[in-house]
């Protein structure tokens, strides 16, 4: 009788289903997951091992070099990076994942990484960044600013224009999420901003943030968006452009000092580190010439308390601001 | 035969045990995690929780009665028809299941996205799709039909041909045959398909990001607002998620106890 063969197709094709969901729930589930399974291994001889490190996304290109050199400058010894939003770097270790080292492009998120007693005390900030409006080329060829491209910075004829257009009604702006470093220094950017305009335009900020079509959890999210060309303008860092995909479709415009958000990069080491030796070893490699150049190449500026540990502590430690940004984040 | 059956009730047993047990350890994890972080009600008080389960329900329903209307003849047509076409057809249903969610969004993108293929020709009539509900619900029908037309089809292929013959030389016309005879027949397969395919729609995570964006109110359906959740908050996120849940098993449920009580008397 085919009901009865009907019935058997069914319970095949459910369980087959069944069976399918099942597998695409579980990959779903473990990328979502697998950086919690990053963990530093056993061994803690000071010859060899493996370093685990959580780094900003930003950093992807710069630390991969320098994870590189460092292998080689240490004989058997294996770098493991885990790249994603600060934050979520911050809340993996806040739930147990294992690291050595984290370096988060915010120090609010080492603050709040500090508090949680996830890493040691004693953070250096070993770069700085700077945000930039990126914009697409090809969304709207009319208001290419002359001489952009190839990811360098452009200087708009009156300076501000680019930034009196983003709240233009129609212009669709990426931006990251409050909790992400870039979306945070994005919405510090804006403030300052509004009130440099002060009534020329009125209600800046919230009018700029009307267009946001997309909010990502970190900052190559956007950088991607605007690159493809989906978005018309984005808030990254100058070395989110520097890859040739995303230069080539893009032009920078850098934002007046006045409105510049001081970006930080700081590391430190995790507590219970599985190589705290190690670990220290990687610090001082980023505060290292070496290490500052690599960091230089890719874009990134010095430290403002110079290129040697103690400095950058104390410059980023002591009681007085910290020179860029005007901000100090005591521990 | 006795210690045939007593083996295949232990394996039976054994191996159902297993699978409750992983399958069913994170779930309960879930909430026991979620009562220790203080409760459901703070975050599902929140404006956004809210909002975002709006709008999971409404784009996931435009989804499915989009997947059932086109999915449901295209299904009848791999079952029944020859063609060799179709039979190619029929082995790459299950594509876009296989393809991971984000790359899923990037071909969207570059299918309907702005300067995607169709981007130009969709502009110039004043259509923007990507960042908007809209793109959202084509990211859901994207990844979650084929596991309509995959279980509809078999469902179809089920129904022998002889009664439709029957059922057409007896008067009633070919639409009439499909309504009242293939549908009631092929009816829990495709009731089943429908709902993994509404469960795949609403989990709908990485082709909604890449393709529609995460913006609160617009795009950000329930999985986006538990990862939004998730990079400041483990207890909004584990709310969220308990929100997602409950809704899936009671639709689940529902659609169950639907399949069982109509046809369970006619097959």
């Amino acid at each position: 009788m085919p009901t009865g063969r009907t019935l058997k197709l069914l319970k095949q094709c459910r369980f087959i289903t069944l069976c399918l969901l099942a597998v695409v729930s579980l990959s779903l589930g473990a990328t979502g997951c697998g950086a919690q399974g990053l963990g530093a291994s056993g061994r803690s001889s000071s010859e060899g091992g493996k370093l685990t490190v959580f780094a900003a996304a930003s950093l992807t290109e710069a630390v991969q070099e320098i994870a590189a050199r460092f292998e080689a400058d240490n004989r058997g010894v294996e770098v493991e990076l885990n790249l994603a939003g600060s934050q979520e770097l911050r809340l993996q270790l806040e739930h147990g994942a294992r690291a050595d080292a984290f370096l988060p492009a915010d120090p609010r998120q080492m603050a709040l990484a500090v508090e949680a007693g996830v890493v040691e005390r004693d953070p250096v900030i070993f770069a700085t960044n700077r945000l930039v409006l990126l914009g697409a080329i090809e969304s709207q060829p009319g208001d290419v600013p002359e001489g952009a491209g190839l990811g360098e910075s452009v200087a708009m004829p009156d300076g501000l224009a680019a930034f009196r257009e983003l709240a233009d009604p129609g212009v669709t702006v990426a931006i990251g999420l409050p909790q992400v470093p870039a979306g945070a220094y994005a919405r510090q950017a804006l403030a300052a901003l509004e009130e440099m305009f002060g009534e020329e335009e009125w209600g800046y900020s919230g009018r700029v943030l009307a267009n946001v079509v997309t909010m990502e959890t970190n900052v190559r999210g956007v950088a991607m968006k605007v690159a493809l060309g989906e978005v018309d303008r984005g808030f990254v860092y100058t070395t989110d452009a520097a890859s040739q995909f995303i230069a080539r479709r893009t032009f920078q415009v850098s934002l007046p000092p006045q409105a510049e958000p001081g970006v930080e990069y700081m590391a430190a080491q995790v507590s219970g580190a599985a190589q705290p030796e190690l670990a220290e070893r990687f610090l001082d490699f980023l505060l290292s010439a070496a290490g500052q150049e690599i960091l230089q190449s890719h874009g990134f500026g010095a430290p403002p308390g110079g290129n040697d540990r103690s400095g950058a502590r104390a410059g980023f430690c002591g009681e007085q601001p910290a020179s860029s940004g005007g901000t100090c984040w005591a521990f | 035969m006795g210690i045939l059956s007593r083996t295949g009730a232990i394996l039976g047993g054994g191996t159902a045990l297993l699978y409750c047990m992983f399958i069913g350890l994170p779930l309960v994890a879930l909430m026991f995690k979620l009562i220790q972080h203080g409760g459901v009600s703070e975050a599902l008080s929140g404006d956004f929780a809210v909002t975002a389960l709006k709008l999971t329900l409404t784009t996931s329903a435009i989804s499915m009665v989009l997947v059932v209307l086109v999915g449901t003849p295209f299904a009848y047509a791999l079952a029944r028809s020859n063609s060799r076409a179709l039979k190619v057809l029929d082995s790459l249903v299950e594509l876009p299941i296989v393809l991971p969610p984000v790359v899923a969004g990037v071909a969207l993108l570059m299918a309907f996205g702005r300067q995607g293929v169709l981007g130009p020709p969709l502009s110039s009539l004043g259509i923007n799709l990507p960042f908007t509900a809209a793109a959202v619900i084509l990211a859901q029908v994207f990844v979650s039909a084929p596991f309509y037309v995959r279980a509809a089809k078999i469902g179809f292929q089920a129904v022998a041909r002889e009664y439709e013959d029957i059922s057409q030389t007896l008067g009633v016309s070919p639409v009439g045959t499909f309504l009242r005879l293939t549908a009631p027949l092929a009816g829990p397969s495709m009731v089943t398909g429908l709902a993994l395919a509404w469960a795949r729609a609403i989990a709908e995570f990485g082709a909604t990001m890449m393709f529609a964006g995460n913006l609160t109110g617009k795009t950000q359906t329930l999985p986006l607002a538990i990862m939004t959740a998730l990079q400041s908050n483990l207890a909004d996120a584990l709310a969220l998620s308990l929100m997602l849940l409950a809704g899936a098993f009671v639709i689940l449920l529902a659609l169950g106890a639907a399949t069982r009580r109509e046809w369970q008397g006619r097959i």
